[in-house]
């Protein structure tokens, strides 16, 4: 969308809809937050069931917007998620997007 | 909008970081380090000057064993102005110096407790950021400053003072374990 300009509701479809599920955007929120979390404080910090985030990670994943390995913290194996540069830049874009639709709608 | 992300997600690190320091386990330690002053002012054992800020290095192991597998593993992206090879090095020197200044001046162990005091609580500022540990760092030199300074410090108010702290430690402590139990590891592949 051009600065300025009135809002075309075509726009709306270029959302990425990967991130526009709200789950998944509180997923990449709390990613955005951190530079990376294990899987419980993402569900905490989300605070989504632990079978619902699973499955949008698992999506998330997919589409290579967030990165999902297993690491040793404090000796303990963790499963640990962050953000690629590929996610940053998905995100980036779906708020250059939305933000304004949102704005012409306040006014 | 993405100016309105990077606010929200720099709230949400706050958010996080205060609720990961919420558990009570500085304020015990802190309460501890205040109590053993009093009880070193009042019985001048030696063992009181350092007992009560040794313990801290217990923080780590206890957050490993209690606070992590609760709350959650997260690594927040606070930039280290100085790297922790120097902060220990400077830990040591405060340690090493309050030692000297103990065993080699006419002050008795009453220094060691203030610049172990003061030390501990400049190295939490430089590690930690701004955060709960930053109340301490302020809190802590000015207490006994002041207090020593106007000679109104009494062994039995920093000790009632500790007291308090580690009462409140063990009230967050307990809170946090209730508010997030212990749960089962992910199978996520």
């Amino acid at each position: 969308m051009k600065e300025g300009q009135p809002l075309d509701p075509r726009e709306i479809s270029d959302l990425d809809r990967v991130i526009h599920s709200p789950t998944r955007l509180k997923i990449m929120m709390v990613l955005m937050s951190v530079e990376e979390a294990d899987f419980t404080f993402i569900s905490r910090a989300a605070d989504l069931t632990r079978g619902n985030l699973s499955a949008n990670l698992s999506k998330l994943k997919e589409s290579g917007y967030i990165k999902i390995e297993k690491k040793f913290i404090e000796r303990v194996p963790k499963t640990i998620a962050s953000i690629t540069p590929v996610g940053k830049k998905a995100l980036e874009e779906y708020g250059s997007i939305l933000g304004p639709i949102l704005d012409q709608l306040r006014e | 909008m993405i100016d309105q992300l990077t606010e929200k997600t720099k709230e949400l690190k706050k958010q996080y970081a205060r609720t990961f320091h919420n558990d009570g386990l500085l304020d015990f330690f802190v309460g501890w380090a205040l109590v053993s002053a009093g009880i070193y002012l009042l019985t001048s054992s030696m063992i009181f000057s350092f007992a009560g800020w040794m313990p801290f290095i217990l923080i780590a192991p206890l957050k490993r064993r209690f606070v992590i597998p609760r709350f959650g593993y997260a690594k927040f992206s606070i930039p280290a102005t100085i790297p922790r090879p120097i902060l220990l090095g400077a830990g040591a020197v405060i340690l090493i110096g309050s030692l000297l200044v103990s065993v080699l001046g006419s002050q008795g162990f009453r220094v060691p407790v203030i610049v172990g005091l003061l030390g501990l609580a400049l190295l939490f500022l430089l590690d930690k950021g701004f955060n709960r540990a930053t109340v301490y760092a302020i809190f802590l030199p000015l207490f006994f400053i002041v207090g020593l300074g106007l000679n109104v410090l009494t062994p039995a108010l920093i000790m009632l003072m500790g007291g308090v702290l580690m009462a409140l430690g063990v009230y967050l402590f307990v809170k946090f374990l209730q508010k997030y139990p212990l749960e089962e590891e992910d199978g996520l592949s």
